[in-house]
Order: structure tokens, then sequence, then C-alpha cells
């Protein structure tokens, strides 16, 4: 499939390597055969899929880097923004809506309501260029690019940068790293926020409705006990499932921030290879953003089943 | 309560943005396109309601003409989904067997990306333009439509009237024309209003990486993104496409949410 | 609550940690990414100053922030009667840098020389990179221009030439023709490692070391101790890439960068603002234009070309797009150029007459065309897109209509080459400081083939005097030349050219000795930290 899709793409990859200046047919020649576009369409799939089995996407027109290299630095820089973003927005999303949930018609509730809402339609580019206005051009209270400063160099170890500044000799460069990671985590959390608080709330309405929570009530324990011990553990289920889609939402959601926020993550690979009309790129660009979607609704279904006795029985 | 405020609330909106566009069809302060070499730049005063933007156009005359845009390819996408992904859904549910394997298939093939993903590829492949940005934002929309209707057409297909129907020897269109079709009018409707929202979203988000709608159409994304390079010295200009593209999304949210209240007690109050 | 609490509070911590930048840290935020650290291999002014400017020197260098020649890596040289043969004495004790897995055993020599001339002429040399196909070596033509490179002795280099060329010095000069360590080289294909190793971890005898890469992110140098002009000032230099402007004028803004490559025009004004910063401007040696392709109709009429540039407002170009950043255009070079005309017309605006002339020409309702517009943003256009939203109105007031295309880079590129658009919009920075560099590249006869006449023009008295001059070697007779070409050029109207774009830094106070050039190019070698 990504192959097929690429393949389609008008447009040289040789004419960017050549840019202004340039060149004869012969010169062109060889670095199609470099390329190995030279070859039949056929040819270049069979090779393409075999080596794409064994993790090998060759290399990047543009950067001449093996792209499992580029990937290797990317992935992280993603995956840390994601992490944080789903971090944040699952903890203020699960209280609003569990919020909103118990004090059903409060203002708590009418409040939730109308965030979801909004952040459901919220663009997600324009909410950037606020935030980054606000807090950045206004305020300057966080650095708007880059995932640390240019005094920090942190060497390579899990690529997530939190953990390699607290590994590296300047542990300064983890407050740094924290500093840089904020708005886009902010930006991009809003959207699973949305999400998040909505499933939530629903989820605890159901479930307040049940007799077996009638009775635990009955019972005499205490509402917070009630909560968490009966209704929490019950919604848990629905909540991982919306935690999973969400994390769909915001590899799309990465895109954008990634782009507006110069992150050196997949997102903004995946547009500039785009742009290059990079084939091996984003060949692998689809490859990976495949496979992340399924390995994420792989684990969500393990975790459900984990905590959904009865699914696990049946 | 709160949802019925909220439906009428997205109506309003939405036909609020509809006579705007209309409007825009009729009078504008000036053309959309036309430029005040020496008004660049200015803040909204009695002259230029909103202002005007880098090559001092007005703002506000943009701004009407880019509702056209916006809302046009919104409905004109939610009714293309009604007409191919409904359709394709209701066959799939009903028939069942290869048709509906096969269709299922390549549903799931398009949903294999997130859809403003797989919309850049399409435009990448195409080329940009307005055909182009419909194309790759219709496209994006069909599954959403087909998976919704597919479903309810599965579940109404196996209630006792239809097989009774069957048995009657009613023929198949007949079936689907007056019992399925008219059973799913339900998601159909929700899910028209979230094809619509979901196509003006991603028209913006394609113009705003530059792949989208060319100039001279100030297509609202495109607006955004070149008023980033303004975010110190004029921010006023990201505000305004800005705050369009939100209540125009919102209202259409609004009236998907309403929809699916009002036509389905079950989910009341969530 | 609680948790609130200490939520903000570790919040307010984290913003108010003080960035204070290490004192022995140079930073240069520029707008990309480089592409390859060989610069024999690079085309952009990127990877130019990643490569060529930072890690390597020249046999002869460009005075920097200014298009004369001076001695490099060759201390003086002789040319021969009949202007064929070049013979360089090399400078001695020049040293070449080492890294993680080679140390050099000599200092430079003509092998190097030689070496790095040969790879590039001969294909089939064993040490020529069997990927790579040396663009820029090529599109100077200097493939067909050196017979030979010979080593007269340890310190001596031979050029021979097949036709005497009054640029050649000038184009020893430039960036592909860095000098390369054959040791290194030989040192990659013995140890497995690959010429390609040549891309990501360069070797030369330059005023840094080349000490790493992170994609997108960081190109870090650290000064050479042993750099034959003595060891620059600062001892850490670190590139930084910001593709966004308006973010990379955040971070100068905020103290983490020393110098910032391509402000945009409308924040100039907020930049003369800045306490701790202050703009620099120099004269670009560029030109923006929009050409007309002669090959089609209706743009084979002189009349319609006329009739075009007369209705094009150029004064709200230069207002609205360069914020005037840019002088107005008129001729192929621009002014700072040696043999720039004073005596061609300027463009006139004239609504009316254009329409008359139009109306001449056969068109009194007006055409249907179409105008490509620059997909990206370079020193000589900073928006193309603008511009051709400008050029549309201006022309929908003579009944022209405008249909604006445009494409990714690299396809915009290949397209025009073709020939297969009708006016397009392009432009050109110098490389070498030489008008041939200009005029001849891009509307001499045989450019046509080359795919960078985007005019397709090709005019017999202009082709003429361009070779006249190119094999001329005295500046003056060749001035004479260029004057009588650019009148040429000035009454056929194959461009429209619309400006010469001011090159233009952000330089934080903290920085001494920084000097802005005319290339573009960037040379840390002698800038200090107060």
């Amino acid at each position: 499939m990504s192959f097929s899709v690429i393949r389609l793409i008008p447009g040289d990859p040789i004419m960017h390597i050549i840019g202004e200046r340039g060149a004869s047919e012969e010169q062109i020649a060889t670095i199609k055969k470099n390329l190995g576009l030279d070859k039949s369409v056929v040819e270049q799939y069979f090779i393409f899929t075999k080596k794409a089995l064994v993790g090998d996407f060759g290399e990047s027109i543009v950067s001449k880097q093996p792209i499992i290299s580029e990937f290797k630095v990317l992935w992280p820089a993603t995956f840390e923004l994601a992490l944080f973003a789903i971090f944040w927005s699952s903890i203020v999303g699960i209280i609003l809506g569990m919020l909103a949930a118990t004090k059903r018609n409060s203002i708590w509730d009418y409040g939730a309501v109308s965030l979801s809402t909004i952040g459901f339609a919220m663009p997600i580019f324009w909410w950037a260029l606020l935030v980054i206005f606000f807090f950045a051009v206004q305020l300057g209270w966080f650095p708007v690019s880059g995932r640390v400063g240019v005094e920090f160099e942190i060497p390579y170890r899990t690529g997530l940068y939190l953990i390699d500044s607290l590994l590296s000799e300047n542990k300064e460069s983890f407050f740094s790293v924290l500093k840089h990671l904020m708005l886009p985590a902010f930006v991009l959390g809003t959207v699973s926020l949305a999400l998040i608080v909505r499933v939530t709330r629903s989820a605890f309405i159901d479930i307040q409705k049940e007799d077996y929570i009638r009775t635990a009530r009955a019972k005499g324990l205490r509402p917070l006990q009630v909560i968490f011990k009966h209704i929490f553990k019950n919604a848990l289920p629905q909540i991982l499932t919306a935690l999973g889609l969400a994390f769909g939402q915001l590899l799309t959601g990465a895109i954008m921030t990634e782009t507006i926020f110069s992150w050196p993550g997949l997102g903004r690979w995946i547009i500039k290879s785009i742009e290059a009309r990079d084939y091996p790129a984003v060949q692998a660009g689809i490859f990976y953003s495949m496979l992340i979607i399924i390995l994420v609704n792989f684990f969500t279904d393990e975790l459900i089943k984990i905590f959904n006795p009865k699914l696990k029985e049946s | 309560m709160l949802k019925n405020k909220s439906f009428l609330i997205g109506i309003i909106l939405f036909s609020a943005f509809i006579l705007l566009a209309l409007l825009a069809f009729v009078w504008t302060p000036y053309s959309y396109r036309e430029v005040f070499e020496n008004a660049a730049l200015l803040p909204a005063s009695t002259k230029y309601w909103l202002g005007t933007d880098d090559l001092g156009r007005d703002i506000l005359s943009r701004l009407l003409v880019g509702s056209q845009l916006s809302l046009g390819i919104g409905i004109f996408v939610g009714g293309i989904s009604v007409v191919i992904g409904a359709t394709l859904g209701v066959v799939s549910g009903y028939f069942g067997g290869k048709v509906d394997q096969f269709l299922v298939q390549i549903m799931n093939a398009i949903q294999a990306l997130p859809s403003l993903l797989l919309a850049l590829f399409v435009v990448a492949i195409l080329g940009g333009g307005v055909i182009n940005t419909i194309l790759s934002v219709t496209l994006v929309s069909i599954p959403l439509m087909f998976r919704m209707v597919r479903s309810a057409a599965l579940v109404e297909s196996s209630k006792e009237y239809v097989i009774s129907a069957r048995a009657l020897g009613a023929s198949d269109f007949r079936i689907i024309k007056s019992h399925i079709f008219l059973n799913c009018t339900t998601p159909i409707l929700v899910q028209t209003a979230v094809c619509c929202s979901d196509a003006i979203l991603n028209t913006a988000a394609l113009g705003f990486l530059g792949l989208g709608i060319p100039a001279p159409y100030p297509e609202w994304g495109t607006m955004l993104s070149d008023s980033k390079t303004f975010i110190e010295t004029a921010p006023r200009l990201m505000t305004m496409p800005g705050l369009c593209l939100l209540l125009l999304i919102l209202s259409t949210q609004l009236i998907s949410d309403g929809l699916r209240d009002q036509l389905d007690p079950k989910l009341r109050g969530r | 609550m609680k948790t609130l609490l200490i939520f903000l509070a570790v919040i307010a911590v984290i913003i108010s940690t003080n960035k204070s930048l290490a004192a022995q840290n140079f930073v240069f935020c520029m707008e990309g990414s480089p592409s390859s650290f060989n610069p024999q291999l690079v085309t952009d002014g990127v990877s130019m100053n990643s490569s060529a400017q930072t890690v390597f020197n020249r046999l002869i260098d460009f005075k920097h922030g200014s298009t004369e020649i001076t001695p490099g890596l060759a201390e003086s040289w002789t040319v021969s009667k009949d202007k064929k043969t070049f013979t360089f004495k090399l400078r001695k004790n020049v040293a070449f840098h080492s890294n993680a897995f080679f140390t050099p055993t000599r200092m430079f020599n003509a092998d190097d020389v030689i070496y790095t001339f040969k790879s590039q002429l001969d294909t089939k040399h064993p040490l020529s990179i069997p990927a790579a196909n040396y663009e820029y070596f090529k599109a100077m033509e200097l493939d067909q221009l050196i017979a030979d490179v010979k080593k007269i002795d340890e310190y001596t280099v031979a050029f021979i030439l097949n036709r005497p060329e009054a640029p050649f010095l000038a184009n020893l000069a430039m960036d592909f023709a860095s000098i390369l360590s054959v040791e290194y080289a030989q040192s990659l294909i013995k140890s497995g490692k690959g010429l390609k190793t040549l891309e990501t971890a360069p070797i030369g005898t330059g005023p840094f070391v080349f000490k790493s890469y992170q994609k997108d992110s960081t190109v870090r140098f650290k000064a050479f101790d042993q750099h034959y002009k003595g060891k620059p000032k600062i001892e850490n230099l670190v590139y930084v890439i910001v593709t966004d402007s308006t973010v990379r004028l955040q971070k100068m803004k905020a103290g983490e960068c020393h110098v910032m490559s391509e402000p945009q025009p409308q924040d100039l004004d907020q930049i003369k603002t800045f306490a701790n910063a202050k703009l620099m401007s120099t004269e670009g040696l560029n030109v923006s234009y929009i050409a007309f392709n002669t090959e089609k109709k209706p743009f084979n009429n002189i009349k319609v070309r006329e009739a075009i540039s007369m209705a094009l407002n150029q004064k709200s170009y230069i207002d609205l797009i360069y914020r005037s950043q840019g002088t107005a255009a008129k001729n192929p070079i621009p002014p700072t150029m040696w043999s720039y005309s004073n005596a061609t017309a300027a463009h006139t605006y004239h609504v009316e007459n254009a329409k008359k002339l139009l109306a001449e020409a056969g068109f009194p309702d007006g055409f249907e065309t179409d105008l490509w517009t620059l997909p990206v943003s370079r020193p000589y256009l900073p928006n193309g897109k603008k511009l051709g939203e400008l050029v549309q109105a201006d022309l929908a007031k003579i009944g022209v209509k405008v249909k604006l295309i445009t494409f990714d880079w690299p396809i915009y590129l290949e397209k025009s080459r073709k020939g297969e658009h009708q006016m397009i919009q392009m432009g050109w920075t110098g490389d070498n400081g030489d008008p041939d560099n200009f005029m001849n590249v891009l509307l001499g006869c045989s450019a046509i083939k080359a795919g960078s006449n985007l005019a397709r023009w090709c005019d017999k008295d202009f082709d003429t005097l361009m070779q006249q001059a190119k094999e001329n070697s005295n500046q003056k007779i060749r001035t004479d030349f260029y004057l009588k070409a650019q009148l040429v050029f000035n009454k056929q109207k194959p461009w429209y050219p619309v400006a010469h774009a001011k090159l233009n830094k952000v330089i934080s106070d903290k920085v001494t000795g920084y000097k802005i050039d005319p290339f573009g190019h960037e040379n840390f070698s002698s800038v200090d930290l107060k």
C-alpha cells in the first residue's frame, strides 16, 4: 500500500537533488541508477517489500542517511510528545469528567461539557498559534521550537530526552527539556482532552445508574470510596478504549503540532518528505504510522482485557 | 435541556454563516482581491471594518468569500458522502456476503491511515487545486459514513419486518428504498453533519500546510498560515479566520450532537 | 487543591530556570538543514555554510564581505601567455583536521589539490564518489574547460585549460572547489567506511572542526587550533536549524542566537527596537525576475512583453513584498556588480499606455495566461505567492487574466527547465561575482538547452557579446561588452526584472567582528563574543 501510493506522486526526486543549477542527461542517469530508479516499477516493488520486512527502508534521498537510523531519533521525539500529551490530558480529563458526572447540571458539568465541545471543534493549528501568541510571544515563558536549549548537548541513549537529560552530565538540561515539551504537549493534549472528558463523563453517568452502585451507596460507603472502588474501576475499560482512540488522533495532531513547533518528530518528517518527494522516507513514514496505530490498538485491547475480567473469560 | 439549547445555537450559527455566504454573492465591502497599495496592515477602522492584510486587502471581504468556500466544500462533501457512502453502506449491510466483505476491505484500507494524513497523500499525488482538495477530503469522509450506515443497515435487515417483507416477495430494491433507508435516516443525518465538519477542518488543515485551495481564493486555513509570520507584528490577522473556522465547525458539531440526541432517545443525556 | 498548588509551583520553577548561554558557545540560527557536508556535492547556501565555509579552505578565497579574490591555500599564481596555463604556489605547513577514525600523517600538499580536482573531473578516478555527479563543477563547465591538473613539485600545481576563460580564478574560489584530503579519502576506502563518509564526517583545513550533526536540529563545530591563519576566537560554534522565520526571531529575541539568518521583511521594524541585537544589511548579489516564455504566443510578440512590463506596478512590489528591503531592478545584474549599466531605461508604470500597446499587438480585450509563483522563500524573493497575487491584480486591470500556478520546488524547477510555463517567477544569487555568471548563464542561447534560460530567449547580438566577453580577460573591454548586452536586454524585455533584495542578518550586541557577505557566505573565523 505505502509503496503504491508513493510511486504515483508526480515529480522527480532527482530534480530535488539537482536543485537550481541543473545537470546533464548522463548525470541524471547515474543518479537514477544509484537510487535504483532505473529498474521497472515491479522490480522496485519487490525490492521494497523484501527490505521493508526486515526493517530496511533504504536511504533517504534528501539526507542520504539510512531511514532506520533517522527513525530511531524521530520516533522517540513523537512518542515523548504524545505520551506527555496523553498523560496530562487523561489526568485532567478523567478528573473533569468525574466531576461533571457526579455533580450533574452544576457549573462543573456545564464547564466540562462546553470545554469538550469546543475542544472537539478547535482547529489545532489555530489553537497552537493562540498558545504561542500568549505564552511565548506575550509572556515569553516558554520557548517555541526544538526539544532542548542549544547550550545542552544530550547524548543519545533512549531517544527520550526526559530520560537522556537525566543520564547526561548536565542535569540542568532536564528543565530545559521539560520547558520545551510543555507548550506542544499542551496543544496536542487538548484534542484528546475533549474526548476523554466526554467519555469519562458518559461512562460515569451510565455506571452510576447501575444497581450495584446503588447498593454500595445504600451500604453506607463514602462517596469517594464508591467513586474509586466501583465506578472508576468499571468505567476504566471505556476510558482506555478512548485513550487508544485518542492516540490515533494524536498522530494526526502531531503532524500539525510538530510542524508549528518545529518539533523534530515523525509528523514533521512526513510532511517534509512529502514536500521533497523523498520516496523511501514517505514509504517508511506510512509504514511506521500504520505500525504504530496497529500496535497501540493491540496494547489498548490487551489493557482492557486486564482491567475487565469479564472480557478475559469470554 | 442543555443539548436542546446547544442544538439551537448550532442551527442559528450555521444559518448565520449561510446567510453571510449568500450575502457575499451580492455584496462585499470591497473586492476580496483588490490591493490597496498604501493601506497594508491597517487595524480595524470605519473604512476597513476588520482592517487590511499585508497586501492591503480588506479582511472582511476576504472572510466573507472564504465562508463561501468552507461552507460550499462542507455541504458538498456532506452531500457526496450521503450519495456514495450511505448508498454503499446500505447495500453492504443489507446484502452482506462477498460484496460486503469487499467494500469493508476497501474502506478499511482507506481508514488505515489517519484522515488528514491520507488527505495529504492524495493531494501530494494529484497536486493542489480546488478540485483535488475537494476530492481528497471527500475520499477520507466516505468511510466514516459507510461504517455508520452499514452497521445500522445490518441491524435493520435482520429485523422481523424486513424478513417478512422479503417473504412476501418484495424486491430488494423496494425493501432498501422504503424500509432500510428510512430507518437509517438518523445515522445518515448525524453522519452528514460529521462529514461536513470534518471536510471543513481538513480543507483548512491542508490550506494551512500550503497544500490546499490556491490563491487568489481566500481560504481560511491559508489565511491563517499567511498570518503566522505576522504573529509578532500584527497578531490580529490570525484572530478572525481562526474564530470563523472554530464557530463554523462548532456549529456543525452541535447540530450533529443535537440530531443524535433528538433522534436516538437512548443516547439522551450523555 | 494542594496538588494543584504544587503543580503550579513546579511550572513556575521550570519557567524561571535561567537560560544562560554557556559563554564559549557561539550560536548561529539558520533557516534550513544541510543536505551533505561534502562541499563538492552541495548546491544550496545552508549546506555550503555548514561545510565549505567552516570546515574547508580553497586555493583562492573571496575577501570576506566582498567579491574580490585573494590568496587562500595558494600563496601566489602565474598565468601563461596564452592564458591557458595557471600555475599555483601552495602554502606550506597547513594542517588537516582529525576525527575519531582519522589522524593525518602529513601536511597539505599538491596531492590533495590534484585529488580534489581530478576526482571531480574524471568519474573513473578511483577516489571519485560513485554516486556523485559533481553538479556544480559541471554547471560551471569546468569539466570541459580543464584539460589537466599537473603536479610540478610538492607545493606547485598547474592547471591546463582548453581555452582562455576570464572567470576561472573566481571559479576556484567557489565552495565546490574546497580542498579535501586525499589521505582521508584513501583511509576511508581502506577501513571499509567508504567515500560516503565524506558526506557525514568532513575533514578539511578550515577554521572549524566538524563535531556532530543532529538532523534538523544542530550542527556543532569546535575551533581548529592549528588553523593556518590562527585559531578562531570562539571555541564552540553551533548552527541551530530553525526553518520557521517567526520562531527564529523568537529565539533571537530570547537571546538564544548570536547571529540569525533571513529575517522576514515585515519583522525588520520590530528588530530595530530590540535592546540586545541589531540589524545588519548589505546589498545582495542577486536579482529576482518574471520571465516571459518567448517561445510561446503571445509572449513571442515584443509589444506584449512591453505592455505587460508597463502594467506592472513595481513600486508596490518593493513596498509590499520587500517592505523596502530591496531596490527596483531594471538590468539582469545587480548594481553592486561591475559593468552594471546606468544607461538602460527603468520600468514605466502606465496602465493606459499598456492597454494601447496591447491593442496594437492585437489583444484589445487582453488574454488569459499563467504565472508560476515561487513555492519557497529565497533570499532574492521572500514570498512568491504574494507577489503573484499582486501581479494577478495588476494585469487584471489591462484585461489579462492570470492563473497562478505553483508546484513543489523540485517539480517547479523540472517543469520550468522544459519550458512548460508562460510567465514565471525566478531569481539568481551570484556564485563568483562575475557578470557572465548572471547574463550568460541565464540568458545565453546555450542556456536554453541547459534549461536555465527561462525566457527561452536567444538573441544573436546578445549571445555574440557574451562569447566575446567570456574569452577576454581585460575587465575594461569586458565591461563594454556587458554594457552593450544590457541595452539589448532592456530593449527586448525577455524578463521583467523585479528587484535586487538586500541581505539581512540579525546580530546580537555581544558579537564583535562579524561581517555580512554579498554571496551569503557565513564565516565565523574572526568573530568573538564580548
